[in-house]
């Protein structure tokens, strides 16, 4: 018997053991106020010469309130912060791209407005930043950079086979096959992903019906359905695109990492992506990425039709503030996305500053062309994966993959994603 | 004892009908028409059992050796020609490796919930085990069966419970949250393993040591934990390799904390992360990540595949 | 030995009644306690959690509060994507049976035909089991890449077309298969070694002075002798495929298009990405009533064989 007490005593101790453990993580709340924070600016990540620092610098000038920060790699963050918000356990502060998922977020109280935004404390940023994240005319979140999608080509490899960079889709196509005959990969697209296609069928969308259609589309006015021709023209452009061999073979099964590699490696003469990938393509070749890399808007359907200057984009990075955060939170967000030093340190590692007056501080030539093209934008289409509700959201990434998997029709496609928002949103 | 040897050598007599004691005769009684034709027999039939093996051993070998190569190359050379040998050697991943922290800290993690979780499991189930092998009582076949389905539960149905049931506990994003559920998961078939060895042990010393007067309690403790310790290595070996392993509940119940990261999580993270910075690294991230657990393979390899696959028949 | 068994019977047959009764269970309270108050807390009680949310439509933001009786499950009796990943679940067994049943004995049949550096070979074979399933899944994704990986390079080199792999919808399934054997294979392989040396010699002898040839020699004694093996890796390859996440994540997340969706990747994304907190539960609790059931008829088969 007593063995067994002794057994007892060295299973509680052994708990114990792993309790204090735990414990251990668990930091005691000092005389200042803490705000806790996650963003996604790992240390892979091309954000991370700009957040963490900028964090720093907050704590370093500031005594009565100091941020807390977790970096957590992007698709990680995307499942953790789900079900931190599920379990009532989000932080203070957190990443977010605005759009659905966020709404949803305003509609569960998870989140809180930030009406500092309409005084002075925000008058330094740049409105259109505020887009997504603004419902009935409140802002729930502060933008870090705006962020807009460009058609990437490489400039030598057009030089090469004597093409221009391509203004219209039939431009786009005919170059595709030059490329295709001598052995180089036209489009680089890692679609494993999904928002990678996501791209291609939202500015088609945008290039041949306007931004209407989805606006009525998603507004569920006007008669207005994810069946209208718009989305099926852009399905089928996706498919002619596929047919004329314009990505190469696999490339639903390649991620992003790998396509930013086939270009930035001058593997591939072109790429649709945001100008955050330009970070990328530097780590991966300086040589290509400054001489040989530029980017154009996406290009026109038919030369006569449509405005070059609609563009997918919108915010980059944003950050929300949890309901139940302590009041400096606000405050202290805005200070800290919203100083000189920030805008600053943004535009300088390439990325498009979401504060006025700091196009001039971008150095890097391609980065400061994209950011004079997002400001001259007529209008900016929010990502669709970001604004639709998740679940509307998943079904648009799955039938776009569908599309470019040809083992769809761009008919199904249109009305499988309509079956699914009358279930979510609503008939009309 | 002497009874094993004698069957082992009873079993040789068996095998050469001819008397091993006497070697002359044995010479004596060889065909030599037949040891030609057998010799014959074997080589030709090692001519084509040798190809099939090494085709097959370059196809679990050459994966793993490509890897360890491929770190070496710079990114260039890795979408140039994936076959190819590296040009220059240069340790200089390694060397950012070994110095950058992150990296380091998901070793540590990974040494901290296996040496945390595989004993306190060992012990647990050998608790367990002992009395479903030894003690009788109403419902213990019920119990046991209870276990036995355990093993056959996917993991992934309680993901979404467990997950709220660790943020009540305040456990999320630290190791406990790793090490507890992965005891639990892990019961089944340890408990197994080590019934079925204790059920195999004569009762005999034990009636002695009852009779002496001993408790159950030291008859486990004295008696039947050192008789299983071969049971007892192959339930650590097989539990410390899966614990070194995991990855779902790391993606799930620690994904917010980069700082508790273990292995797997941490490896996927470096090398898919968004706007990736140091692709060439990727490699080395993974030659690194498999080390340790290859070298401990091969040179406790014997041990290491009975504890494998013991624990899984017996599951 | 038998003297000590029968003093104990002489000396005291009141006494160890009673000893049975108090002592030992006593014991067996104890020793059993944390064993089963652990695997109770974190395993019983999340799945009936877990039934519990599977009757709620709920987002996982905001309290539990709109039940909706079965009425997930009923959508899953219609649900195309369900039903396929069901499917594919199946498609794994299959293929696990079928291939590294047949390559694990034959393999394990020629590792013990005294080949010089067998042991060697069976090292090397079996390596790929220790490594995680996430690393495993990294290197096999830079193996199928289309552009520049291993496979189509391969294929290049021997005149043939370059083949999509990985995002395929055709070829998906089959490539994570394959990648699944290579790691596995190597674990059935030493199971049927074991099983194969455990046979008694004098069968072999007696077959050979029957004048049996090589062949029958196999299809008679070696293979009825490794049916009870057999049974038991197919059981493991049964539950394996139920229970495979890893790999399918790490390799495709269960893409393009469902392709190789299990049911185990589709419950992680209905909850985790489409925040169907509710759906994803009902997909799981249905995911356990299967190995529920395969785990009840698969004791129900061993127990009956015992009592046999």
């Amino acid at each position: 018997m007593q063995k067994t007490r002794k057994m007892i005593l060295f299973c509680t101790l052994a708990l114990s053991m792993i309790l204090t453990l735990s414990a251990g993580h668990v930091e005691a709340r000092q005389s200042p106020t803490v705000i806790t924070m996650w963003h996604i600016a790992v240390e892979s990540d091309s954000f991370y010469s700009v957040l963490p620092p900028a964090i720093e610098r907050f704590n370093a000038t500031h005594t009565d309130v100091q941020i807390e920060a977790q970096a957590i790699q992007n698709d990680a963050f995307k499942t953790q912060i789900q079900v931190a918000i599920a379990a009532g356990e989000q932080p203070d502060i957190f990443m977010t791209w605005g759009g659905g998922l966020l709404q949803s977020y305003v509609e569960g109280g998870v989140v809180r407005d930030i009406p500092e935004l309409d005084t002075d404390l925000g008058a330094n940023f740049i409105p259109g930043g505020f887009g997504p994240s603004t419902f009935d005319g409140k802002h729930y979140a502060v933008p870090a950079n705006l962020a807009g999608v460009f058609l990437y080509y490489n400039k030598d490899l057009f030089e090469q086979f004597d093409l221009s960079a391509p203004a219209t889709w039939d431009e786009l196509i005919s170059s595709c096959e030059t490329f295709s005959e001598n052995g180089i990969i036209p489009i680089a697209l890692g679609n494993v992903n999904r928002w990678t296609g996501s791209f291609w069928f939202m500015n088609l969308v945008l290039r041949s019906g306007g931004p209407e259609p989805f606006m009525n589309a998603f507004n569920r006015v006007d008669g207005a359905s994810f069946t209208d021709p718009a989305f099926v023209e852009a399905g089928t452009k996706i498919q002619e695109a596929v047919e004329a061999g314009c990505f190469g073979e696999g490339f639903n099964g390649v991620d992003y990492p790998d396509e930013q590699l086939l270009f930035g490696t001058g593997l591939a003469a072109m790429e649709l992506q945001g100008d955050w990938n330009y970070a990328g393509l530097l780590n991966i070749d300086e040589e290509i990425a400054e001489n040989s890399v530029d980017v154009v808007p996406f290009p026109l359907l038919d030369s006569e039709m449509g405005d070059p200057n609609a563009l997918v984009g919108g915010t980059g990075q944003a950050f929300a503030i949890s309901a139940d955060a302590p009041a400096e939170a606000n405050v202290a967000l805005i200070e800290l996305l919203g100083s000189e030093e920030f805008g600053l340190s943004v535009a300088e590692n390439g990325f498009i500053p979401a504060l006025k007056g700091f196009d001039q501080n971008i150095e890097v030539p391609i980065v400061q062309k994209m950011a004079s093209l997002l400001s001259q934008a007529s209008f900016v289409q929010l990502a669709y994966d970001q604004f639709l509700p998740p679940e509307l959201a998943q079904v648009h990434l799955d039938t776009t993959q569908q599309l470019f998997g040809l083992s769809t029709s761009p008919e199904d496609a249109a009305a499988e994603t309509e079956a699914a928002a009358v279930e979510i949103l609503g008939a009309e | 004892m002497s009874f094993t040897k004698l069957q082992g050598a009873n079993s040789l007599v068996k095998r050469f009908p001819v008397s091993l004691s006497n070697p002359l005769k044995l010479l004596r009684h060889l065909h030599w028409k037949r040891f030609f034709r057998r010799l014959f027999r074997n080589t030709l039939m090692s001519l084509w059992m040798y190809p099939i093996a090494l085709f097959f051993a370059v196809i679990f070998g050459y994966p793993l050796v490509w890897m360890v190569y491929s770190s070496f190359k710079p990114t260039r050379e890795l979408v140039k020609n994936v076959w190819a040998l590296p040009t220059n050697i240069s340790f200089d991943n390694y060397n950012e490796l070994i110095h950058n922290d992150t990296f380091l800290n998901y070793y540590q993690n990974n040494l901290i919930v296996v040496l945390v979780s595989v004993p306190l499991l060992t012990l647990i189930a050998a608790m367990a085990a002992f009395v479903f092998a030894r003690i009788r009582f109403k419902g213990s076949t019920l119990l046991f069966y209870m276990f036995l389905a355990g093993t056959m539960i996917p993991v992934h149905v309680t993901l979404i419970p467990l997950y709220t049931m660790l943020r009540d506990l305040h456990w999320l994003n630290t190791l406990t949250a790793l090490i507890v559920p992965f005891i639990s998961f892990n019961l089944p078939v340890s408990i197994f393993i080590l019934r079925d060895f204790f059920s195999k042990i004569p009762t005999e010393l034990e009636d002695a040591a009852r009779v002496d007067g001993c408790s159950s309690a030291r008859i486990f403790w004295s008696i039947m934990l050192p008789l299983a310790r071969p049971a007892i290595a192959t339930v650590v070996i097989l539990s410390a390799v899966s614990a070194w392993n995991e990855y779902l509940f790391a993606l799930t119940f620690i994904g917010a904390n980069n700082d508790a990261y273990t292995l797997p999580l941490g490896t996927l993270s470096m090398v898919s992360a968004l706007g990736i910075t140091h692709f060439d690294r990727m490699f080395s991230v993974l030659t690194m990540a498999t080390l340790p657990i290859l070298a401990f393979y091969f040179i406790a390899q014997r041990e290491i595949i009975k504890g494998i696959t013991a624990g899984a028949i017996k599951g | 030995m038998a003297t000590i068994t029968q003093v104990l019977k002489d000396h005291s047959p009141t006494p160890r009644f009673r000893l049975r009764l108090s002592e030992p269970q006593k014991t067996a309270i104890a020793f059993l306690a944390p064993a089963l108050l652990i695997f109770s807390i974190f395993v019983l009680w999340p799945i009936v959690k877990s039934v519990r949310y599977s009757l709620y439509d709920w987002n996982g933001v905001g309290p539990l509060s709109d039940f909706i009786g079965l009425n997930n499950y009923e959508d899953l009796l219609h649900d195309k994507v369900f039903w396929k990943a069901l499917k594919n679940n199946c498609i794994v067994v299959i293929w696990s049976l079928g291939t590294q049943i047949p390559l694990g004995v034959g393999l394990a049949l020629l590792l013990t035909r005294g080949l010089k550096g067998s042991s060697f070979f069976r090292t090397l074979y079996f390596a790929p089991m220790v490594l995680s399933e996430v690393i495993v899944g990294v290197i096999w994704r830079w193996i199928y890449q289309p552009f520049f990986g291993m496979a189509n390079a391969a294929l290049v080199e021997l005149g043939l077309d370059k083949q999509g792999w990985l995002g395929d919808e055709k070829l998906v399934l089959l490539c994570i298969l394959v990648v699944a054997t290579w790691r596995y294979l190597g674990f059935y392989i030493v199971i049927f070694i074991a099983a194969i040396q455990g046979i008694p010699d004098e069968y072999y002898e007696a077959a050979s002075i029957d004048g049996a040839n090589a062949f029958q020699r196999h299809r008679y004694i070696t293979i009825p002798q490794l049916i009870p093996t057999i049974r038991v890796a197919s059981v493991l390859m049964i539950v394996g495929a139920l229970k495979s996440f890893d790999l399918v994540w790490v390799l495709s997340q269960g893409g393009p298009s469902h392709a190789s969706e299990l049911v185990a990747t589709y419950m992680f994304k209905e909850a985790f990405s489409s925040n169907n907190w509710g759906y994803g539960s009902t997909i799981a609790f249905t995911l356990f009533l299967i190995a529920f059931v395969l785990a009840i008829t698969f004791i129900f088969f061993t127990r009956q064989k015992k009592d046999v």
